[in-house]
């Protein structure tokens, strides 16, 4: 959602690392984040809060929170149409957020 | 005498033959067979194993993935938030210094002009 603006701000970054430099793109990015915060809270309230308390509780644990997670993701693809993608996944493997029956899981269930 | 009294006969037909002979048979699953189920075992201890580390990479990735994702933003914040510490610091010292004569405020101890930030920020 906010991959320019973040990218705009790396690059600038990479040129110059004072603070004074970067302040702009700075804000652009912040005011992204926000924006995204802010239609996320409107639209995908419960979902959103269920999986944040369960992140909370677990260590920020992505493996732990499998459940919360796929409800929270299928919520946001409704409503705002964003899909959640880890760039780096080799071709042909199902993702680790996607896959079922995963090797890693909490302990109690 | 005529009476049937209880003696301490042996039974009927005698007793059977005493085991002196030592008897040690070869009884249950064979060597090959032991071998056969310890591997079985621990083929799938070590299959369940590397597919729980390359699960354990994947969510690595994941999770190196959404901290690139989040640090633009932290950095962002961060860097307004030191930009404005050092503007207060230096304003402070150019009040303290106003009157010394010869001190360039905020200039550095160091001859070459790298920028290096500022170790500790107080947090005021």
């Amino acid at each position: 959602y906010c991959k320019d603006f973040n990218d705009d701000f790396m690059l600038c970054k990479s040129e110059n690392r004072r603070p004074e430099y970067c302040l702009a793109e700075g804000r652009k990015v912040t005011r992204c984040t926000s924006d995204i915060i802010e239609k996320l809270r409107q639209n995908c309230a419960e979902t959103f809060e269920k999986h944040w308390q369960c992140l909370e509780l677990n260590n920020q644990d992505y493996h732990r929170c499998r459940k919360p997670e796929r409800a929270f993701n299928s919520c946001v693809f409704q409503k705002l149409g964003l899909v959640k993608t880890i760039p780096g996944t080799p071709e042909g493997q199902v993702p680790i957020h996607e896959k079922k029956n995963p090797v890693f899981t909490s302990v109690q269930k | 005498m005529e009476i049937d009294v209880h003696r301490d006969l042996p039974p009927p037909g005698g007793f059977e033959a005493i085991k002196y002979k030592r008897s040690l048979p070869f009884r249950g699953p064979g060597g090959w067979a032991i071998l056969g189920g310890v591997t079985l075992f621990c083929g799938i201890g070590f299959y369940r194993l590397g597919q729980g580390n390359l699960e354990r990479r994947e969510l690595k990735r994941e999770k190196a993935w959404s901290r690139l994702h989040l640090v633009p933003m932290l950095l962002a914040e961060g860097d307004r938030d030191a930009y404005r510490r050092e503007q207060a610091a230096l304003a402070r010292e150019k009040e303290i210094m106003k009157d010394v004569k010869g001190w360039e405020p905020g200039k550095s101890v160091y001859n070459n002009q790298k920028i290096v930030p500022r170790d500790t920020i107080y947090v005021l």
